[in-house]
């Protein structure tokens, strides 16, 4: 008969066992090696977790950071519900991309690495060589452009830009702005207005659009145009506990002209809707002007509109003295504040944001780089990429101010559904903007109480 | 001892050896079910006591005490959504038990060519992607560019309809939900219509009875479980629609032209109970709140199963009866 194994048989055992998995994890513990004045095996052993779209962090840049620095990555797919997955149980990655409007709410959470004393001492990156979208990742407390940088933009752009299909002009007997000189938002939408081609109840071609409208009326166009007018309320209290829009004529302007330019079917609208979204109707040419980023640039020519497109600088609302045109989205790289290694947390980002991924990313024009010195890599190998690239230079002087983006909600609270109303005439654009105004200001309390 | 001994002699019976082998065969379900579905119930309710918005770690997470349960007081989109959902419901799962039950009568009827085809062909909508069917309804009823408006067109010309907006878009999502559903539906009408035995609509016949009489009182009630089992899983999935209001409104200018998201708010008229919870979790970061709101849904919809249940005995004809 086989003798038992006893209790005390099992603990011996487990402790043999025990111990033998401790030594062997101590010999096979890689060691950090100290840093390597040429960067390799400085971060060896080091893993880090990389969320990214695959097509922006390629295998052969994982590669390059692996054999010249040494740091392996787990890279993941771009996933925002998993990245809130992840965030809800500890394990954030230790890298992954944020935009204007998605970086603030982290940056309230104490959720992003600090990456000031990195840029002191960057070789890579220095603080005159940045572009100004990097200030839509500086925050001072919660208000952005200076302070504290949390994320270096990659291919952003001046995000207010005009795109023009010239065929429509040339059938409505109108003559395409110069590029020179900027118009104004008035000439925009007269312009619109001659551009629309209509069949009864059918519209053939809408004059023009914003992608801000389009994407449902967000605070993205105000925070660019209010500052232009002398006297404007600031859309968001100091503290950015509130949001004014009620008792704010300068916002009534701007709301009312777009409601104006839909209700008159000039601009797609809920009441009019366009078939897919602004880009693909541009390119279908059925639609006059498009007001988008730079990026939209790569994709404004089609078998359509090649050769037929012209690209005018952002249009002002009172003078051309007080003209701007921000960036809106200004997508970023971003570590986690909780990163095992900050160190090899900001060389990544700093490789991606200065180094090859970033040479690779200018020359092939879809967005302007983060250092000034790769402006000119940008391509101006056709007409059409010369011009866009006239103008984005040209827009770079108005593009410093960093759009003021509440940190507790990045929308207006039931927008698209007011707007709805309003353009139906179920009710007035005062009351749109008073009941969008309560509904996101409750939406602001909620998150502060939260946080509290 | 005496315990062990009568396990033992339990186990060596017939019984208790079925016993623990059924239970062996369902535990990696029951064990799924246990942790992936009620421990995720009990972790939603415990959110609903929280301040959890959804970007926090859990330790920032703290009881909220009842502050979520307050705010369905004063949510002013409550009756509205409730409304839409049941109006919903009450279009859709008539009309579509209907159509389907009227496709699979002509499909059962003897003789008929190409039945295998006609099968196929009506189920094709079941498998199709929900988006792509959205996408397919989008160019079909685009205000402008659409086909249906061109059709209309030809009878009154220069026609225009905006289907994406008001009760337009209602019945845009009704003919959605309709077809989508409609070859699942139909084959398991054309099944419960192949169980009924011949004799008994031939002895009816003989007798004297008609068409329409044959199918009054013989087809439909010994069809009565089918049409129950179809009437309470279109309940079900009416009530907690969510997709297609959400796909359908993102396609439309002013919400759309973003990609279909589920902070997204549909177009008022097919705003949904299920899309106002999600809308509050993803939206507006109110997860406790919004997980109290499908709770409301869960609970709804099983009282209004347990009434149907109910008052099955009424209108439900079993063979065994």
């Amino acid at each position: 008969m086989p003798s038992k194994f006893s209790r005390r048989d099992f603990l011996k055992f487990g402790t043999v066992a025990a111990g033998g998995t401790v030594v062997a994890t101590y010999i096979g513990l890689p060691s950090v090696a100290a840093k390597d004045a040429l960067g390799t095996a400085q971060f060896e052993g080091v893993t880090l977790v990389v969320m990214y779209p695959d097509g922006e962090f390629p295998q052969e840049y994982r590669d390059q950071v692996k054999n010249e620095m040494g740091i392996d990555i787990e890279f993941l797919q771009e996933d925002l519900n998993r990245l809130t997955a992840m965030w809800a149980a500890g394990e954030a990655p230790d890298i992954w991309r944020a935009n204007a409007l998605q970086i603030g709410p982290h940056v309230v959470r104490n959720q992003v690495l600090g990456l000031n004393d990195y840029v002191d001492a960057s070789e890579l990156i220095k603080w005159d060589d940045l572009q100004p979208a990097a200030k839509q990742h500086m925050f001072d407390g919660v208000v952005r452009g200076s302070g504290t940088l949390y994320g270096l933009p990659k291919d952003w752009g001046t995000d207010f830009l005009v795109f023009c299909y010239t065929d429509a002009f040339a059938e409505a007997g109108v003559d395409v702005p110069s590029p020179d000189s900027p118009m104004s938002y008035d000439e925009f939408f007269a312009l619109a207005a001659q551009l629309t081609k209509s069949e009864g109840d059918r519209t053939l071609r809408w004059g023009g659009t914003s992608h801000y409208w389009e994407n449902g009326p967000g605070p993205q166009f105000l925070l660019e145009i209010l500052p232009q007018i002398a006297g404007a309320e600031a859309l968001y209290s100091d503290d950015f506990s509130s949001v004014n829009l009620s008792n704010n004529p300068a916002v009534a302007e701007v709301f009312n002209k777009w409601l104006e330019a839909a209700k008159a079917h000039i601009a797609p609208s809920v009441i009019d809707p366009m078939p897919s979204w602004f880009g693909q109707v541009f390119t279908q040419g059925t639609l006059g002007m498009a007001q988008a980023g730079y990026w939209y640039g790569a994709q404004a020519e089609s078998d359509i509109t090649r050769d037929k497109v012209v690209v005018l600088p952002a249009p002002y609302w009172v003078s051309p003295e007080t003209r701007t045109d921000s960036s809106v989205w200004a997508t970023a790289t971003v570590g986690s504040s909780r990163t095992a290694n900050p160190d090899a947390t900001w060389k990544v980002i700093e490789y991606y944001s200065g180094g090859q991924p970033a040479i690779d990313r200018a020359l092939q024009g879809w967005g302007v780089p983060l250092l000034k010195s790769m402006f000119d890599m940008l391509p101006q190998d056709t007409p059409y990429n010369q011009q866009r690239y006239a103008i984005l230079a040209s827009e770079l002087a108005v593009a410093e101010r960093a759009l003021g983006y509440n940190p507790y909600v990045s929308e207006f609270t039931e927008a698209a559904s007011l707007i709805q109303q309003a353009l139906e005439g179920s009710i007035s654009a005062e009351d749109a903007l008073s009941q969008m105004e309560s509904a996101t200001n409750e939406a602001i309390r909620d998150t502060i109480d939260r946080l509290a | 001892m005496t315990t062990r001994a009568s396990q033992r002699r339990w186990m060596d019976t017939r019984s208790g050896r079925e016993a623990a082998a059924f239970y062996l065969f369902i535990s990696p379900w029951l064990i799924g079910f246990l942790v992936l579905t009620i421990g995720i119930v009990i972790v939603g309710l415990l959110i609903t006591f929280s301040n959890y918005d959804g970007l926090m770690p859990l330790e920032q997470v703290k009881l909220w005490g009842l502050r979520n349960y307050e705010r369905l007081a004063t949510d002013s989109k409550l009756p509205n959504v409730l409304l839409n959902t049941l109006w919903f419901t009450l279009v859709a799962v008539p009309l579509g038990i209907t159509v389907q039950l009227g496709l699979a009568i002509l499909l059962n009827r003897k003789g008929l060519r190409g039945k295998g085809i006609f099968r196929t062909l009506f189920y094709i909508p079941s498998i199709m992607p929900l988006v792509a069917v959205v996408i397919a309804f989008q160019i079909l009823f685009d205000k402008n560019t659409g086909l249906v408006n061109a059709v209309l067109s030809l009878v009154v010309p220069g026609t225009a309809i905006n289907w994406r907006l008001g009760d337009n878009i209602r019945w845009v999502l009704i003919m959605l939900s309709v077809w989508a559903s409609l070859g699942s539906g139909m084959v398991i009408f054309l099944a419960g219509l192949q169980g009924i035995p011949q004799e008994l609509k031939e002895a009816a016949r003989i007798d004297g009875a008609n068409g329409l009489q044959v199918f009054r009182r013989i087809t439909l009630p010994l069809l009565s479980p089918v049409i129950f089992f179809q009437l309470i899983i279109g309940i079900i999935f009416s009530m907690q629609v969510l997709m297609q209001p959400l796909l359908l409104s993102a396609a439309t200018s002013g919400y759309g032209g973003r990609s279909a998201n589920l902070s997204l708010q549909p177009v008022a008229s097919i705003y949904m109970w299920n899309n106002h919870a999600v809308y509050e979790i993803f939206g507006n970061g109110r997860y406790g709140y919004g997980v109290i709101l499908l709770w409301i849904m869960f609970i709804f919809v099983a009282v209004l199963a347990f009434i149907i249940f109910r008052t099955s005995r009424y209108w439900v004809f079993y063979d065994n009866e």
